[in-house]
């Protein structure tokens, strides 16, 4: 969270990972081309730019499909919300390197001759041109790369920009097709195929067993409603104050509304919608640290009683209203505008639940 | 002792301390992640299919003989040993040209040319040098002019081969690998530059110059075909040294 906007704000854990992503991209390239110009030597050697191409071009596909599990990973286990933290920086490094692909093929083989490189790449003479493909995903990477700075998920909106950044599903099929009518239809070893489809399977998989589950916990019905408790009509009954851990959250999903997520603090229970306003991350898989809701993704916070990031902070999240009957746990469905304040419910003593 | 809190229910921050079971899980996980990805990059180098055995000389070679501009540019050179046969050496422009254009003054004349040779199995290929360095007009005895000159070509009939358009220059050493669908936009960048198509045969291996059926350069309507599977139709000569299939149709 901030303030001001600054080009890049690096605090440890984003050096180790940025460290991490330049490691392991200077040593993804260093070995491919040390092997494949081990492998192919003399007058077998492959021409050094059309290795380079290649050792780039494996290089970001292989960095799309770890942005892309990160994610569901991360929804999957917690334990890999870091590196959702600084994802944006491995996605910048992704077009990044499909952009020096891009360069090294695009002069390589366009370049020298009758027409300016980019109008030749433009009037291919292929039916399916597969450099057009490549070329669409790196205009869909760039768009995401420069748009990945707090500043324009401010100036968007969180839902346009998040709508803007899932295009990343278009910019990873057209590089699938890129390859599928490209490399693999010049390249003869068996191996290249099966490595592009077991990576769609792995993420298709991935992203299947997130979405599964999520809708499993969606679709997990309300309690009925307890007979002893006079309901008022609006109040929707989403479980007992016992399923919610201490400084955590139970994340209820509302027919045709938002999820909202329940939290339990400080001897009460306070309900917000379960959407950051940062990136749209879900804040009921967030925990209060030193009285904030704090997001799982970027550590954004907001106070549980009003849904506003503390001072000097502006951002604001939707409230809800909620009481406690009994051990019941009891909420308006209808949100109210960020940054209502709302009083926690106070959890009644054991001996008053409801059995 | 019960555990502090923070350490039941660990929680990661951006700007805070990794906690420790974080911390044991993702470091394993990143480091493997990486070694993996280097394993797979050196496998994935290792798979590439062979480029051919074209070379690309770096030193400058020089040949003085008889040039012929059509149907593209080429010069006959004495043969490498004394008794053997003149050579054919095809010859092209710096970048994606073919040399016609520079050679067409001196056609049927002697001339020393000078560049980098370009050569797989026995197919040569000049890149010529810049200005008088690459091409000029040269001294040479008749009876040397004589034994240069091409020959009437020697007819095999007609035939239909399968296999790859492709562009000399490339195939022959310039680009590694010089063929398939990947290259095919420079492909065919240099057969509208004038560099000669060539058709490596799929089943033979033999590498044909291409012409029309009188002759004269391919017809770039089949230029789009570069770097596709096809099949071709036309007579097949021998020109001196220098196979060469007049296509009749696709």
């Amino acid at each position: 969270m901030s303030v001001k906007y600054a080009p890049v704000k690096w605090n440890r854990n984003k050096k180790v990972y940025d460290l991490f992503v330049a490691g392991g991209i200077v040593a993804y390239l260093a070995v491919f081309l040390a092997v494949g110009s081990a492998v192919w030597a003399g007058e077998h050697a492959i021409s050094f730019p059309i290795l380079l191409a290649r050792a780039l071009g494996t290089c970001a596909l292989v960095m799309l499909h770890i942005a892309l599990a990160i994610g569901p990973l991360a929804r999957l286990d917690r334990r890999f919300l870091p590196l959702v933290y600084n994802r944006r920086h491995l996605g910048v490094a992704t077009f990044l390197v499909g952009f020096a692909h891009a360069v090294v093929g695009v002069g390589y083989y366009h370049g020298f001759g009758l027409l300016n490189p980019l109008v030749s790449l433009l009037t291919p003479p292929d039916r399916v041109p597969f450099e057009w493909f490549g070329l669409g995903a790196l205009a869909i990477l760039f768009v995401m790369a420069a748009t990945s700075h707090d500043f324009w998920q401010k100036t968007l909106g969180g839902s346009a920009w998040k709508w803007l950044h899932i295009s990343v599903y278009p910019a990873y099929a057209l590089l699938v097709a890129h390859v599928l009518f490209g490399a693999l239809r010049s390249e003869t070893n068996l191996l290249y195929p099966v490595v592009l489809g077991v990576g769609f399977v792995a993420l298709t998989g991935l992203h299947l067993a997130t979405g599964l589950r999520e809708r499993r916990r969606d679709e997990a019905p309300l309690p009925s409603q307890p007979v002893r408790v006079a309901l008022e009509v609006a109040w929707v009954d989403v479980g007992s104050v016992d399923e919610i851990p201490e400084n955590r959250a139970k994340v209820v999903a509302l027919p045709g509304r938002e999820r909202v997520a329940v939290f339990r603090h400080a001897n009460g229970i306070s309900a917000v919608t379960n959407v950051c306003a940062h990136q749209r991350g879900p804040l009921g898989e967030g925990k209060i640290v030193d009285g904030c809701i704090t997001c799982p993704w970027h550590g954004w916070e907001y106070r549980p009683e009003d849904g506003c990031s503390p001072p000097p902070f502006q951002e604001k999240i939707a409230t809800h209203r909620v009481k406690v009957v009994g051990r019941r746990v009891l909420i308006d469905p209808d949100p109210l505008p960020p940054g209502t304040p709302v009083e926690p419910a106070k959890i009644e003593e054991e001996c008053h639940a409801a059995t | 002792m019960p555990q502090p809190e923070v350490d039941r229910d660990p929680f990661f921050i951006g700007w805070l301390k990794m906690p420790r079971a974080y911390a044991r899980f993702l470091a394993p996980v990143t480091f493997a992640l990486v070694a993996a990805l280097t394993i797979g990059g050196a496998v994935l180098a290792w798979a590439q299919r062979s480029p051919g055995p074209g070379t690309w000389d770096d030193a400058a070679t020089t040949f003085t003989g008889i040039v012929y501009t059509e149907p593209y540019a080429m010069i006959r050179v004495p043969p490498v040993e004394p008794g053997g046969a003149p050579r054919t050496v095809l010859l092209v422009e710096e970048g994606k040209f073919g040399a016609k254009e520079r050679a067409r003054a001196h056609d049927g004349q002697p001339v020393r040319v000078s560049g980098t040779l370009i050569a797989r199995d026995s197919r040569l290929m000049l890149e010529l040098a810049a200005g008088e360095d690459g091409l000029r007009a040269a001294e040479l005895p008749e009876a040397e002019q004589a034994a240069l000159r091409r020959t009437p070509p020697r007819g095999h009939g007609p035939v239909t081969l399968r296999g790859e358009i492709v562009d000399s220059k490339c195939y022959l050493g310039a680009m590694k690998p010089g063929g398939g669908r990947t290259h095919k936009g420079c492909a065919v960048l240099c057969l509208k530059g004038g560099v000669p198509p060539l058709f490596a045969a799929r089943d033979s291996g033999t590498l044909y110059l291409l012409t029309n059926a009188r002759g004269r350069p391919l017809d770039p309507s089949l230029f789009d075909r570069v770097g596709d599977d096809v099949r071709l139709e036309g007579v097949s000569e021998d020109w001196d040294d220098l196979p060469v299939l007049k296509v009749s149709s696709r």
